[in-house]
């Protein structure tokens, strides 16, 4: 329990008869960084205002480091370090006295090394005496990271933290926050989500309110069920190979093309059970001779696990 | 002490603006213009039958309400509603800081503008003093009057600031809400003397009356800051309306 640094307890917020967020429960522990995914309206940033007391959940817990977020509310968010989704910034400030003005704030202590620490992690020392308000979209993201890396968070929420960035932006800024990962609990919103199976250990997946799946995604994949796809490629008769594999009772389906100029065959198995058909698949290579070039189980990617929840979820 | 980086960055943010040098040019122009004319009125009329205070004074003072209904929505219009366009407010709620301790850093801040343009008036005594013997006193407690005035102003414009997020708005509505304070007793020839009485209580330039003559009374003194401490309420209201937090 030393390490679990976010718990939510049946948060549920309604805005009138809107239900923004129901009952979410979930926990973040040290090290970790979880991904929130979910189309708009899903209720990504509510939860994230829930934790960071910028609003009250409607009932449910929530705990950052230990404190409750509304009865120790500001011992909470000395814990955090928040960046939302627009990169709220004055405008009219030079980043290193935004950076001060924030430090107080934030009661930072040994400040003037703080924001040293902070602008060279953030790789910002091009922009230190410059306006905000005359800085790229990418610099600006990176003003709005380091205001919340500020009073080294333990635990960091990220609203969106690359939206609007162009590729070689985007690409820093996971950089950053796989580099701030380690010490903390990492909690950030995104609509890409091959950002969040790159960046992500866990993934929640929400939907109108509501957290559908929480886990890593490869454990999602395999409690989905269905069918997965083997990809198999051997050196072999193509029709017999074609024969025996689909004597095996467990394949549903088999594709089958040339590899290697028609060398080898590379059969696309299509099965409910994909360890049963691979144990099978080696003891007929095996048995016969047949040399195995290629033999995986293709994982479905996050995209494909993350829509066939959704259709599940609209189909119940 | 977080307020006090509140106020440095609203004192800073002030004087970065355009707007402050409108407002400071506007404000000298017609104290100054007042000035000139309530001399003028003086030296025709009482300068041989009565003292500086009742015969100059209390006639600039009471122009100088007017000047502060006209500058002070666009002192405070930006306060909070800014902060709410730019999204800046839900950062600053993320902190560790507390809702009274981004409010008063916010009057602060609007207050320390608001001291610095009644201290450019200054001059005008001074230029007097070479001329006439300045009884301090008195005019001291003008100023003092002066300042709670601007105070209740000013706490009345940021609440009205943290309604809306359109700086637009939260001019019109401290216009709206300032012209209202100046209004409240203006009927009293048709108005029921228990009424009357009720509405000079509440009369905001009713309660400055007083200091404008000279004089220092606490039921005014608290008038003022009771009536501020209610705009501070009721803007700490509306800013924790979103969440639970401890308030003071």
């Amino acid at each position: 329990m030393k390490d679990l640094f976010i718990r939510a307890e049946g948060l549920t917020k309604y805005y009138g008869n809107f239900p923004a967020l129901l009952g979410a429960n979930f926990e973040v522990h040290k090290g970790e960084i979880v991904g929130l995914l979910g189309p708009n309206g899903a209720g990504k940033t509510t939860l994230m205002q829930i934790l960071t007391s910028i609003i009250l959940p409607t009932s449910g817990n929530a705990w950052i480091g230990g404190f409750h977020i509304i009865e120790d509310s500001l011992r909470s968010r000395r814990m955090i370090g928040y960046c939302s989704e627009k990169s709220p910034l004055y405008l009219d400030m030079t980043v290193s006295k935004y950076l001060s003005f924030v430090g107080d704030l934030k009661e930072v202590r040994n400040k003037k090394e703080r924001i040293y620490q902070v602008i060279d992690e953030c790789g910002l020392e091009s922009a230190v005496g410059k306006i905000i308000g005359k800085l790229s979209k990418g610099f600006r993201q990176r003003v709005s990271l380091a205001q919340a890396m500020l009073n080294d968070p333990s635990v960091l929420i990220l609203d969106e933290p690359t939206i609007g960035l162009d590729p070689e932006q985007i690409k820093d800024a996971r950089g950053l926050i796989k580099e701030f990962a380690s010490e903390r609990a990492t909690l950030f919103s995104t609509h890409i989500l091959h950002e969040a199976s790159l960046l992500c250990d866990r993934v929640i997946i929400m939907d109108r309110g509501k957290i559908l799946a929480i886990d890593t995604p490869a454990r999602l994949d395999s409690s989905l069920g269905g069918f997965f796809c083997i990809n198999l490629v051997i050196e072999g008769p193509r029709g017999e190979v074609d024969n025996r594999l689909r004597e095996i009772p467990e394949v549903a389906e088999i594709g089958a093309k040339d590899h290697l100029g028609g060398r080898a065959t590379n059969f696309a198995i299509k099965t409910a059970d994909p360890d049963r058909v691979t144990k099978e698949v080696t003891k007929i290579a095996r048995e016969k001779g047949w040399d195995i070039l290629q033999l995986s189980r293709e994982q479905r990617s996050l995209e494909e696990i993350f829509h066939e929840i959704l259709v599940r979820e609209k189909e119940k | 002490m977080k307020f006090l980086a509140i106020w440095k960055r609203e004192v800073t943010s002030y004087f970065a603006s355009p707007i402050a040098y409108v407002i400071t040019g506007v404000f000298l122009l017609i104290s100054s213009y007042f000035f000139y004319t309530d001399l003028l009125f003086f030296n025709l009329y009482h300068m041989n039958q009565t003292s500086l205070t009742d015969g100059l004074w209390v006639f600039y003072f009471n122009d100088l309400r007017y000047v502060l209904i006209i500058i002070i929505p666009l002192l405070t219009m930006r306060v909070f509603s800014e902060e709410k366009k730019l999204n800046t407010l839900e950062m600053l709620l993320s902190y560790p800081i507390r809702g009274s301790e981004l409010l008063f850093g916010k009057v602060l801040g609007c207050m320390t503008f608001f001291l610095f343009l009644i201290l450019l008036t200054f001059i005008y005594p001074v230029i007097l003093s070479t001329m006439w013997r300045i009884d301090v006193v008195p005019l001291a407690a003008s100023y003092l009057g002066f300042i709670l005035m601007g105070l209740l102003f000013v706490s009345s414009g940021i609440f009205v600031s943290s309604l809306t997020e359109n700086q637009i708005v939260a001019a019109l509505g401290t216009y709206g809400l300032l012209i209202f304070f100046w209004f409240l007793s203006w009927n009293e020839a048709i108005a029921n003397p228990k009424v009357m009485k009720i509405l000079l209580q509440t009369s905001v330039f009713d309660h400055f009356i007083p200091f404008a003559r000279g004089i220092v009374e606490l039921q005014h003194v608290s008038y003022f800051i009771l009536v501020s401490a209610f705009f501070w309420g009721l803007c700490l209201l509306n800013l924790e309306k979103r969440r639970w937090r401890r308030i003071f």
